[in-house]
């Protein structure tokens, strides 16, 4: 075996520069905050792209181009595409969520699922062992939990954008308002390509936020919907508007939300259920799972 | 008398005894290079961080007002997360201010 010195000090000199160019960031605070506000010393734009998760939530190829969101791999809760409410409306808060078409969870959330069937004993007299009838089955609440960190300005109007998100798929159209009456909307589940999470129809029954006490809380400008002066609704920045600043809102840098999501079906699609279809996997394009 | 440092906001104001005279502005001339930038939650009313970060001097915090006076009424508490301002380049900085 040759032992090529030239080769290893290369190796070294490489890494080296990789500790310089990017631990030495962590440990200068410096560089660190210029790396955040995308600067670099001097006054200088940083044109060197990184990557855009610490920004944007839309996926993006690793030269940085978006691709299609049927690529998202990632779990994703959205609202129908012809619903026009929530983010598919006037999105106010929920407009981070346009991008993403829903709530993505930007770490890998936990996911149970629990498939049942139902059987009901009975217990002929003098018998030994009861004999099961069967009753029914059941796709059980998807339980989900995932972790929210939030360093820049984006993420946490990202985070913001969550909460309201589910908060407001909790909620009835109730009161005033186009949709006044409707129970709360049919939230769609993706995740992990085409055949593990295909698109399932849930609603949601119940949703936690956990404020931590032992982090750090940033503040951030609200999205918010505003008027301009030719009555327009517009959103933008509170800081912009001639309202002046002020509403800012501090969020938790680490959190975690969970979210137990439903699955419905409506009858007309249950009436096209085949089980040898499903289990050959020709039903995924419906949401049965 | 003390002198104040070319990278003071009172450099070119007069001076007489122990008395500041009216304070002449020193301003930052608006170039094409200059860069927008949204200001970051982590130089929230800190213009002397991103002074120090940017320029190496937190005594320069002021040239941020001085380039955005339209934006930056007030130079600390106007300094908030998303605030769009321009920002000067340092080579600027140094013909303009004789650094």
């Amino acid at each position: 075996m040759s032992f090529n010195l030239g080769s290893i000090t290369d190796r070294i000199g490489k890494v080296t520069d990789f500790v310089k160019n990017n631990i030495g960031d962590v440990l200068d605070p410096s560089k660190a905050r210029l790396s955040i506000a995308g600067l670099l010393k001097g006054g200088r734009r940083n044109t060197i792209k990184t990557p855009e998760t610490r920004v944007g939530f839309a996926i993006a190829s690793p030269d940085g181009e978006r691709v299609p969101i049927e690529s998202d791999w990632r779990v994703r809760v959205s609202v129908g595409p012809s619903s026009g409410i929530f983010y598919r409306g006037d999105a106010g808060i929920m407009t981070p969520l346009i991008e993403t078409d829903g709530v993505i969870f930007p770490y890998t959330p936990s996911i149970t699922t629990s498939y049942s069937a139902s059987y009901s004993p009975q217990k002929p007299t003098h018998s030994n062992y009861p004999a099961y009838f069967y009753d029914a089955s059941e796709v059980q609440a998807i339980n989900i939990s995932g972790d929210y960190t939030v360093q820049t300005v984006a993420e946490g109007q990202y985070l913001l954008a969550c909460i309201y998100f589910f908060r407001s798929a909790s909620k009835m159209f109730y009161g005033t308002g186009q949709h006044a009456g409707n129970p709360p909307p049919v939230v769609f589940l993706n995740g992990y390509g085409t055949s593990l999470l295909p698109n399932v129809p849930c609603v949601l029954t119940s949703f936690t936020h956990t404020l931590a006490a032992e982090v750090d809380y940033i503040e951030i400008p609200s999205l918010f919907g505003t008027v301009d002066q030719d009555g327009a609704e517009q959103t933008t920045f509170s800081g912009q508007t001639t309202a002046g600043k002020g509403r800012t809102t501090r969020v938790p840098t680490a959190s975690q939300i969970q979210i137990s999501l439903q699955p419905v079906y409506s009858r007309k699609s249950i009436a096209t259920f085949d089980l040898e279809e499903f289990a050959k996997g020709n039903l995924l394009d419906k949401g049965f799972i | 008398m003390a002198t104040y440092s070319k990278s003071s906001p009172y450099f070119s104001t007069g001076q007489f005894g122990q008395f500041l005279d009216v304070m002449e502005y020193r301003s930052i001339p608006k170039v094409a290079s200059d860069v927008e930038y949204i200001i970051d939650a982590v130089y929230k009313y800190r213009p002397d961080m991103l002074a120090y970060d940017l320029y190496g001097d937190s005594s320069l915090w002021w040239v941020f007002v001085s380039r955005n006076p339209n934006t930056l009424k007030d130079p600390v508490f106007d300094f908030y997360p998303g605030q769009s301002i321009f920002i000067p380049k340092k080579e600027i900085l140094v013909a303009t201010l004789g650094l």
